[in-house]
């Protein structure tokens, strides 16, 4: 599966059953509360192998769907 | 101290008087609004009120997120001696048609994008008269509400400064906590109540008109008014912030507005220190900050202290019954007295009785006790008394334990309320429970905090099963998912044949909390691993 897929997948399924629209360019603000990012910045360095820098965790990077996966096609590759 | 008669509109007024062009409100996106426009908007949201009826009296529900609309609603409403009710956007549909059943509210103003969070097959029943944007226009028509929207009000109304009736010593406004009582309370505080508290508070931290606050909370809760209404009193301006998700971007904002102060919850400040570089870059305007509801320990206040060494650190200990603020300790003496609370505001007194409910002496512990002008009016439902939270003498009574030392310093060693502090959010129980008890499988439900190093306190439900096949307790999380945020979802979930009940039946929180705390079995029955 890719990444966007992965992500949507375990957002709607462990974060937000009952956004069934989200999609890769939602707002995740509506979606994903303070509490919620640190389960994806646990989720994200489990199953990608790398630490998520504090500076990291921005809505530039985390805003979205697709800005996550830049995100994280960006750290995977270092 | 300054008379009290005093009403809150009169904060406002008075500042956009004396700095008509200061920028009252900033918002993420950097929408902005000016003391003098703030007033005047105001006043003809006022104005279309007196002519729709609402008035002296009258309540009017406040549905919003921190927003600029939200704020113009708030002072329109206060400008006809009418009462804003509070409403928390993140409770559940059960919980908010609690509170507009209890307090009845003549109209309510919300964000048209808001309005999808209150209908559905269990849609909110709402007054009907409302406050809102075009985009609510197909809702209302649907509904049959009769729609006012803020645009047209503000193109076809004149600013007046009319005088509502009633005196200060009216209800300004209702907000809702939660004791040990199971539902909600609404909470009714007077103009006075505020004004006094807002000035005794203010002769304890100096500061002024050129103070400015990131507001990280939404206004919907004491600790956000409070800052609203404080610097409207000072005529400084407030900024906020675009949310707490991201502890970097908060720090960022620290220091692009160049704030003087910060007011958070121990949760705040322990995710600035935890997942922002604050400490590698303080904020260089920021010159106090004021932790209220609940304490960090020792390491942590260091911690703070060493990332912010120019920056003055203040506590306060309140309750929403107090207006509501009781005790305050400030950098001279945070490190002199670990553990303090502080002492008691100027006006404010507070006691410590034992359990004969007489006062006791020094270092003896028994129930905070304040008194004052500060202390509400009653709550929404008259049970003030009944309940126990307010005495014969007028005191209130917060329920919660602890003692005051030879110099009159407050620690506190037990609390009372049921309300739940996680994560910067105050949750009512009874909220999350009701969710919960809807699954089929679930008999009963209790539901507690239970402390976390992260979290403040971390969500724990109890549950007594219908009999039936084994079930994945991530099976009742899921279901809490599709109908409460995250934050609201119980972290974990616990399997128990019974729950404790009180003697007259009721299901008992707080006798489950201090078996949870204490390791004893819930219920005397075993309890079940999370899976």
């Amino acid at each position: 599966m890719s990444i966007e897929q992965d992500l949507l997948t375990y957002i709607k399924k462990e974060l937000a059953p009952n956004s069934p629209d989200l999609d890769v360019e939602t707002n995740l603000a509506g979606v994903v509360d303070s509490t919620a990012v640190m389960e994806v910045v646990v989720w994200i360095e489990g199953k990608y192998g790398f630490d998520v820098e504090i500076d990291d965790i921005t809505p530039e990077n985390f805003g979205t769907v697709r800005a996550l996966v830049n995100y994280i096609e960006k750290h995977r590759k270092k | 101290m300054k008379s009290p008669n005093v009403r809150l509109f009169e904060l406002l007024r008075t500042n956009a008087e004396r700095f008509p062009d200061k920028l009252a409100a900033v918002f993420p996106g950097r929408e902005q609004v000016t003391f003098g426009v703030l007033d005047d908007h105001s006043d003809r949201v006022a104005a279309r009120l007196r002519k729709l009826g609402v008035g002296h009296g009258d309540r009017v529900a406040i549905f919003h997120d921190n927003s600029l609309p939200g704020l113009v609603w708030f002072w329109g409403v206060q400008k006809v001696g009418a009462q804003t009710i509070d409403v928390p956007t993140l409770a559940g549909k059960p919980t908010i048609q609690g509170v507009l059943d209890e307090a009845r509210p003549k109209a309510i103003a919300f964000d048209a994008k808001q309005l999808k969070q209150l209908e559905g097959d269990d849609g909110v029943k709402l007054p009907p008269l409302w406050l809102s944007s075009a985009e609510a226009a197909d809702a209302a028509k649907e509904r049959g509400a009769r729609l006012h929207t803020l645009d047209e009000i503000l193109a076809t109304e004149q600013a007046t400064c009319d005088l509502p009736a009633g005196s200060a010593d009216d209800v300004a406004l209702v907000v809702y906590t939660s004791g040990t009582t199971g539902r909600p309370n609404g909470v009714m505080l007077s103009h006075t109540n505020f004004v006094l508290n807002l000035q005794a508070a203010n002769e304890l931290m100096h500061l002024g008109a050129d103070d400015s606050i990131l507001v990280v909370v939404p206004l919907y809760y004491i600790h956000g008014r409070m800052q609203l209404l404080l610097h409207t009193m000072l005529g400084g301006t407030l900024y906020f912030s675009a949310g707490f998700q991201f502890p970097a971007k908060v720090h960022a904002e620290l220091t692009e507005y160049g704030t003087t102060g910060f007011s958070g919850v121990p949760y705040h400040f322990k995710q600035l220190l935890d997942r922002s570089k604050i400490a590698r870059d303080p904020p260089p305007s920021l010159r106090y900050v004021l932790i209220t509801g609940g304490a960090l320990t020792s390491p942590e206040l260091r911690r703070l202290a060493e990332a912010l060494p120019d920056v003055g650190i203040h506590l306060a200990y309140g309750q929403t019954e107090a207006a509501p603020r009781i005790t305050w300790i400030g950098p001279q003496e945070l490190f002199v007295k670990p553990g303090s609370l502080g002492r008691a505001l100027p006006n404010v007194t507070v006691e410590i009785l034992g359990s004969e409910g007489t006062p006791v002496g020094p270092g003896q512990i028994g129930e905070v006790v304040a008194g004052g002008p500060n202390i509400m009016k009653g709550y929404v439902s008259g049970d003030e008394k009944a309940l126990g939270k307010i005495d014969d003498a007028g005191r209130l009574r917060t329920g919660d334990l602890g003692y005051l030392d030879a110099e009159g310093h407050l620690f506190l060693v037990g609390r009372s309320s049921e309300m739940i502090k996680s994560a910067g959010e105050r949750i009512f129980p009874q909220e999350v429970e009701d969710v919960v008890g809807r699954h089929p499988r679930v008999r009963e439900v209790a539901v507690i905090g239970v402390p976390d190093p992260t979290l403040g306190e971390k969500l724990v439900a109890y549950v007594a099963l219908h009999p039936g096949p084994d079930i994945e307790l991530s099976e009742f999380r899921a279901h809490c998912l599709q109908s409460l945020p995250f934050v609201r979802v119980p972290k974990s979930f616990e399997v128990v044949d019974e729950l404790t009940k009180t003697p007259s039946g009721k299901i008992s929180r707080s006798a489950i909390r201090k078996a949870v705390l204490e390791g004893t079995p819930v219920g005397a029955a075993k309890i079940a691993e999370d899976s």
